[in-house]
């Protein structure tokens, strides 16, 4: 070894070097691909083996753009910014970041994307987009979306704005797969017809005003959790008459609903039901994750299936849930 | 088998309840004595000493000739080993990042220089210790934190694809063995 403060990585055993670059960070990794063709033929073949196979990215298409990398335990960001940052790493909310200026933090953040893609074959397992502006470049980059990226199977989508976006988040669930998870926190106009992929298992709406009766029938996944909706008592009532009677929502396991006030309990179970004492605590299961209910409403469907159902408090809002129960 | 040390012998201190101890001649022809629960850390001289059928009995007058390990790097190892003999064994591979903390002692004992890390490395490998190997591969892999590649290459002596492409012209162009 000539120089001293050289380390000669690539005269060591291959089995080494894979040692090497499975301990440093995704985005170090990502930068020794960049050295050379050599490094770049290297980082792709070991890309194919695990640990770093097992690497997938978050994407947060937001101000600043930022891809977000777990390594173990640690979640790394490189983020593209349009004002000249600190030199060096630093630690936000628990996420180690570098950041790098770019004038063009847009298309600087779809080549960096293209390129992890492209070496690695990482897919993408969460996705974050804010339509800030709502302009052009969001259809751009969903467009972009579209042709380039690939999905997990547990792949988690969260749409966001302050704006209406029925456009947006149209030609967002039209064009790009989204596999089991979409989170919606989008503004939307009062009359938007909101049509789910049939590939969504898990739904959330944090701005549901706009979610008819018919809408939420028509929702068929495992979970759907609402805040307030335009759905009035008696066609909640109906929702549960419906479920029981396997006329809707036959795979909903979770539902987790904003109501007006307790007084409404009685139009929305004036149905067969029975009430649960409510010192009788049972565990009960959201996202596989056991909770204990105290008391609570069950409902049966005609085939035997039993929900319980609770009231709980949120922010500033009441909440009816139901849960069906699972068999361990 | 019967080798007579050109230098005085490195006693390890055996604290425990185990005294089975074994003795490793380096290609310098050091000596090493090692204890048992150390020795189990490297996997080749483990499967030989199995295969060798070294008991508590012959173990300490049949020395093991390492020939791809020198002095210097088989006393390191041979201390790493004796530090680490009594620590909760490790799942034997995992599909994800091991996580650790490289402890200061360790940090301390791999401070040395790039070329020592490097032969340390072979040796490691050569005798199969996966804790030394996570180890030192740490401290080569916090080499790389938030470097650019053009730092990297420097850090890490990667050639840029000219000179690549240099060394294989200069390759080709070289007379084969029948000149």
């Amino acid at each position: 070894m000539n120089n001293p403060s050289t380390f000669l990585l690539l005269n060591l055993p291959m089995l080494a070097i894979k040692e090497v670059l499975s301990e440093i960070t995704p985005l170090d990794l990502i930068n020794f691909s960049m050295i050379s063709r050599k490094t770049r033929l290297i980082a792709r073949h070991f890309s194919k083996q695990p640990p770093i196979s097992k690497y997938d990215i978050i994407l947060n298409i937001y101000e600043p753009h930022g891809v977000q990398i777990f390594h173990g335990e640690n979640l790394y960001e490189y983020e593209i910014v349009s004002y000249k940052p600190e030199d060096g790493l630093r630690v936000e909310n628990e996420i180690i970041k570098q950041s790098k200026y770019s004038e063009d933090p847009v298309t600087e953040f779809k080549n960096y994307v293209e390129y992890a893609i492209e070496v690695f074959d990482w897919p993408v397992d969460q996705l974050y987009f804010y339509f800030h502006d709502l302009n052009d470049t969001s259809y751009s980059i969903i467009d972009w979306l579209k042709l380039r990226v690939r999905s997990t199977d547990l792949c988690s989508m969260s749409l966001f704005s302050d704006q209406i976006s029925d456009d947006y988040v149209s030609y967002f669930l039209e064009n790009v797969e989204v596999r089991r998870y979409l989170t919606l926190g989008c503004t939307m106009s009062d009359n938007f017809q909101l049509t789910i992929p049939r590939s969504v298992e898990r739904l959330e709406i944090t701005k549901s005003a706009f979610v008819t009766f018919d809408q939420l029938s028509s929702f068929n996944c495992v979970s759907i959790h609402l805040s307030q909706t335009s759905i009035s008592n008696k066609e909640l009532n109906q929702f549960f008459k419906n479920w029981m009677a396997s006329k809707s929502n036959q795979k909903l396991q979770d539902l987790f609903i904003g109501i007006k006030d307790l007084e409404s309990l009685e139009t929305i179970f004036d149905l067969p039901h029975e009430v649960i004492d409510p010192g009788t605590v049972r565990t009960m299961h959201r996202l596989n994750h056991p909770f204990p209910v105290a008391g609570g409403i069950d409902i049966k469907r005609d085939d035997g299936a039993v929900a319980t159902c609770y009231t709980q408090f949120g922010i500033g809002s009441l909440y009816l849930a139901m849960l069906v129960h699972l068999n361990f | 088998m019967s080798v007579e040390p050109e230098v005085p012998i490195v006693q390890v201190e055996e604290v425990r309840e185990n005294p089975v101890l074994y003795k490793i001649i380096s290609s310098d022809n050091h000596v090493f004595t090692i204890s048992e629960h150390a020795v189990k850390l490297s996997k080749t001289l483990w499967d030989l000493i199995t295969n060798l059928g070294l008991t508590a009995e012959n173990a300490l007058d049949n020395p093991i000739p390492v020939e791809n390990v020198n002095g210097k790097n088989m006393e390191t190892i041979v201390q790493f080993c004796e530090r680490h003999k009594y620590d909760e064994e490790e799942p034997e591979y995992t599909n994800y990042i091991r996580e650790f903390v490289l402890p200061e002692w360790d940090r301390q004992l791999l401070s040395i220089d790039n070329e020592e890390l490097f032969q340390l490395i072979l040796a490691t490998n050569y005798l199969d210790i996966q804790k030394l190997m996570d180890y030192c591969c740490r401290v080569i892999g916090d080499m790389a934190k938030d470097k650019t590649p053009e730092e990297l290459r420097i850090i890490y002596g990667i050639p840029t694809d000219a000179e690549d492409d240099a060394l294989e012209r200069s390759a080709s162009d070289s007379p084969g063995p029948s000149g």
